[in-house]
């Protein structure tokens, strides 16, 4: 009698057999029921709570606002500080990554290292060194008040403090990505005769590039949306030295809640757009090593 | 002969780039860091310690590093589990749920201290269910440590993430042949494998809990009379009130040290 396969892959459908690797339905919707309600709880709840209280009071109230002299005076501040502390630390990033990657010399790994300092060193010590460095009693006061030139409570010191925060998100973005890209592309076109700055902007930027505009997007959103630092280096004087978070703070002191929520919920835009840019970069880079 | 300082290579430009690194890095970082380093050894031994020893201080340690250490707990929990479910269960719309892990990152600190605050006081959104309770959360310990939760969470998530993702599934089918349970599977195949990012994502979030003030800052303002002041707000206050005065500037700078070199020397290990 002869044994057709059919009545066995019957079988084999109607008694499923557990896949080893799987856990059980319930646990799986058990988890992931508890991990979504948690990332809700914690993480999404906050986010509307923003715009909920941002426009609590109307739209009209939340406009008026965001259009208040000192709200367009703390947004242009913080925006001027993020134009020059990113494309400066852009140049850094780009540099130091260059020597760093393509090179071997000793201390190599110190240098590295030592651009981490700015990650590891709390906000507030950050805005600290540099009034030690600038401010009254510090070691260039003397000089700097006998010029008559401010620059702690003023708006160069919270340049200064924005371009400390943000210094390494460029170069810590780019060094890995150069690290595994390594020399052989460059040295080919160096080979086949170009120069210097055409075999960089021909070979070594093109391949950077999504790793470059990454780390150029978190620099902006941490530039614009630093609080600690600049807070201690900036005096909180309205329309002169508040930065957007800075005014957050201002706002809410003053039990202007709408107010507060309302700039805050600018705040929140630019880290949910930059959020997006984030996985869209994230996106382009695992679709070009493919 | 000795080893040069750079090995021979055709590339150009290293000394232009290698130069202007250096000498940003001074100018922006070392520079100023090193004035903080100097300016508190510059003091007596004996004032540096009576900064650092006052009540109000070691209080704010006290209050800092424990709220640190539970969130950072609390968020190893959670973000370990956010991890599993990202990694090895399939749900809808799980590219959002992975771009948001990522928004205490993004989001300023000043905007979550006062989302925080909003939902937990006592007719926010979540303070009115948890009020007939009794249980207080803004103004709180309590709301340090859920603020600080939040901020560490992407920190181990995003640890944990790629190695799980990495680890070998057949290693789990070798355990299930051979007759292990899900549970044993799980406590001796995957959670060894993962056990050392889950160490790392802990460090990270207890790191960035302990120097990140601002968010608990807003917290903490309004009763005055707990002594509940984090370190490093405790040292903003400190720092900018004296700094802004004509004397004791020193002690500002002194209570800012310990947190300085406590935070220098964790990320070491952190990495």
């Amino acid at each position: 009698m002869a044994i057709s396969s059919a009545p066995l892959a019957q079988i084999a459908k109607a008694h499923p057999r557990p896949d080893a690797a799987q856990d059980p339905a319930v646990v799986r919707w058990g988890l992931t029921a508890l991990a979504l309600g948690s990332l809700g709880l914690f993480i999404v709840l906050p986010l509307v709570a923003v715009f909920v209280q941002a426009l609590s009071k109307g739209l009209a109230v939340y406009l008026s606002a965001v259009r208040e002299p000192d709200t367009i005076s703390a947004i242009k501040l913080s925006l001027f500080a993020a134009s020059i502390a990113v494309p400066l630390n852009l140049v850094f990033g780009v540099a130091a990554a260059w020597a760093v990657t393509k090179f071997q010399f000793k201390g190599k790994n110190f240098l590295t290292s030592l651009i981490d300092i700015p990650f590891a060193v709390s906000p507030v010590v950050a805005g600290l060194i540099y009034v030690l460095v600038f401010g009254a009693q510090g070691w260039l006061g003397d000089w700097l008040s006998a010029h008559d030139i401010r620059i702690i409570f003023a708006v160069p010191g919270i340049v200064l403090a924005t371009i400390f925060v943000t210094f390494p998100f460029v170069a810590r973005e780019l060094i890995p990505l150069m690290e595994s890209q390594g020399t052989e592309e460059e040295e080919a076109a160096l080979v086949l005769g170009a120069t210097g700055w055409q075999m960089f902007y021909k070979v070594t930027l093109p391949n950077i590039r999504w790793g470059l505009l990454y780390g150029v997007v978190l620099c902006t959103a941490r530039a614009l949306g630093e609080f600690g630092a600049v807070s201690v280096v900036s005096g909180h004087i309205r329309g002169e030295t508040n930065t957007l978070p800075l005014h957050v703070e201002i706002l809410y002191n003053d039990y202007n809640y709408a107010g507060a929520f309302a700039v805050a919920s600018l705040l929140s835009m630019v880290a949910v757009i930059t959020l997006a840019l984030k996985k869209f970069l994230e996106w382009k880079t695992g679709q070009e090593s493919k | 002969m000795q080893t040069p300082f750079k090995r021979r290579s055709v590339l150009p430009g290293f000394w232009p780039t290698f130069g202007c690194s250096v000498l940003y890095l001074s100018l922006v970082v070392l520079i100023p860091l090193s004035a903080v380093f100097l300016k508190s050894v510059s003091s007596s031994w004996t004032h540096l310690w009576n900064v650092i020893s006052a009540p109000n201080v070691t209080a704010s340690y006290r209050l800092s590093f424990g709220a640190s250490l539970v969130a950072g707990l609390l968020s190893a929990g959670i973000g370990f589990l956010v991890a599993w479910v990202l990694v090895r269960y399939p749900f809808p719309a799980k590219a959002l749920a992975d771009a948001l892990v990522d928004l205490p990152f993004a989001l300023p600190t000043a905007v979550a201290g006062i989302a925080l605050t909003s939902l937990y006081t006592e007719n926010g959104w979540l303070g009115r269910y948890l009020a007939p309770l009794g249980i207080k959360v803004a103004f709180t310990r309590l709301g340090v440590v859920v603020a600080l939760t939040f901020i560490g969470l992407p920190f181990v998530v995003r640890s944990v993430q790629p190695v799980l993702a990495d680890a070998d599934r057949e290693l789990e089918e070798a355990a299930s042949s051979l007759g292990a349970t899900r549970w044993q599977i799980f406590s001796r195949v995957i959670f060894p494998i993962v056990r050392p990012s889950l160490l790392t994502g802990f460090a990270l979030a207890f790191a960035r809990a302990h120097w990140v003030s601002t968010a608990p800052y807003f917290y903490l303002r309004q009763p005055p009379h707990e002594d509940g002041n984090c370190s490093a707000a405790d040292c903003h206050q400190a720092g900018t009130i004296r700094l802004r005065g004509s004397h004791g500037h020193r002690g500002g700078h002194a209570d800012c040290f310990v947190p300085a070199s406590a935070g220098s020397q964790r990320t070491p290990a952190a990495r």
